[in-house]
């Protein structure tokens, strides 16, 4: 789906079209399970996913700017409601899926460990860095669009991208010398 | 090193390795930072080979029937919230009649205020002053009120009269009751109110005398021979207030008195 596409939709969606929002929710729906996979533990991922939508649904009359950077603060806005309310896991362990597709790769890390351990170190980052994580590396939006959807600058999201490499480095070190 | 510089260099190495250079080529523009920054690059690269979860299509499906129910939902909750808008404005109508009837009602005895005896508001005047008569509580406000009727029923007499409208006798009639009124209802009243009361009829007294001087003046024979007999009976009141005051007139407690039967309960026939 190209950008004008996205944009048609998204007009007919505000609209009250709801064959223009399934569309728009079947494009995106990917997308946000992915985000929330990173986020939260699998099984709630799904459950959160729809929870995005279902907002989405409501306030897609109240929406304004660009819709990418919206859906993620939706995103955001849910995961932090979510473990506010002490449902979501925060000691994170590896989801089956994960698990069976990670041991079909192709390409184990062979510096900082497998994409199993990555994903472990992952769940131990604060919930700044790990939102950042996942909406640069995960779901590949560029420094602007992560600066629209947390509402910091450029700038800030530069030391919190250091910051939490750094952080991802050293969890992952210790993680090592233990399996040593 | 400063860290913003090393932070700005982190993430052009970034965005050059996302856009086709390996990991060293990116680096090799930077080598006084390439060994602190090499880790977090390669960890960068790692991180963006990461696998998504497959898309579960009963989690789609599940999510598309949520929609769906939000969606009747929503129609449903609007059709319910025009209702609450129709009951709303019926709502609305209802207090707008209100204020219609209660500002028509308002103006109408604000414009009576200048009415006279003959004119279409008079009765509603008449009326309205009955309303703030019953409505007063005290028998402070009730005299008091008395006194205020009384001193307009001499106003619109006079007025009337100067319009060439005549002497009006329910108006003169009218004015003597008021005070009568006024005297009776402040008869409960503690020494000291009743004493003040005393002293504004007695001036009421003499204002009604005065006036009906004045008018006697202009009037014609036959109404001189009409307000002759509503002069003596404020004059007789004057007096009467008078020694009152003095202290030489009978108590109000005693209201049969041959004194005041003579002055205050005789009131000529309208």
């Amino acid at each position: 789906m190209d950008k004008h596409e996205c944009d048609c939709l998204l007009e007919k969606a505000r609209q009250g079209d709801s064959e223009a929002l399934a569309m728009l929710c079947e494009h995106f729906y990917p997308q946000v399970l992915k985000y929330m996979y990173y986020r939260v533990d699998g099984v709630s991922a799904e459950d959160l996913t729809g929870e995005v939508f279902l907002r989405v649904l409501g306030n897609i009359g109240k929406q304004k700017g660009l819709f990418v950077a919206w859906l993620y603060r939706i995103a955001a806005n849910v995961v932090t409601d979510y473990s506010r309310m002490g449902k979501i896991r925060q000691e994170g362990s590896i989801d089956e899926r994960l698990t069976q597709s990670v041991v079909n790769g192709t390409n184990p890390a062979d510096i900082v460990g497998s994409q199993i351990d990555i994903y472990n170190a992952i769940v131990k980052l604060t919930t700044d860095q790990r939102e950042f994580v996942t909406l640069k590396f995960i779901q590949g939006l560029s420094n602007a669009d992560i600066a629209e959807i947390t509402g910091r600058s450029e700038g800030a999201i530069r030391g919190l991208q250091f910051r939490a490499l750094s952080a991802l480095r050293l969890i992952l070190n210790s993680q090592e010398q233990v399996n040593e | 090193m400063n860290n913003n510089k090393i932070e700005d260099i982190l993430d052009r190495c970034i965005a050059e390795v996302s856009m086709g250079k390996t990991a060293e080529e990116a680096l090799r523009q930077y080598p006084e930072v390439a060994d602190d920054i090499r880790p977090m690059l390669t960890l960068a690269c790692e991180l963006r080979k990461l696998p998504g979860p497959s898309t579960s299509v009963s989690g789609l499906i599940r999510t598309m029937a949520k929609l769906s129910v939000q969606q009747t939902g929503k129609k449903t909750t609007a059709q319910r919230r025009k209702i609450t808008l129709l009951s709303h404005s019926v709502l609305i109508r209802a207090a707008a009649v209100i204020l219609i009837f209660f500002v028509a009602g308002w103006t109408t005895v604000t414009s009576s205020a200048q009415a006279l005896p003959g004119d279409f508001l008079y009765p509603i005047k008449l009326f309205s002053e009955r309303v703030r008569f019953f409505l007063a509580m005290k028998q402070e406000n009730k005299a008091e009120l008395c006194i205020v009727f009384s001193e307009e029923r001499v106003k619109e007499l006079v007025k009337r009269h100067s319009k060439g409208g005549g002497l009006n006798k329910r108006l003169l009639a009218a004015m003597l009751n008021e005070a009568k009124m006024a005297l009776d209802a402040g008869s409960e009243l503690p020494e000291v109110s009743r004493d003040l009361l005393n002293s504004r009829v007695a001036l009421l007294s003499q204002f009604q005398k005065q006036t009906l001087e004045q008018l006697e003046k202009r009037a014609s024979p036959e109404e001189k021979q009409d307000l002759k007999t509503y002069l003596d009976i404020c004059c007789l009141r004057c007096t009467w207030m008078e020694q009152r005051i003095d202290g030489s007139a009978p108590d109000s407690a005693q209201p049969q008195s041959k004194q005041r039967q003579g002055c205050w309960d005789t009131c000529p026939r309208q």
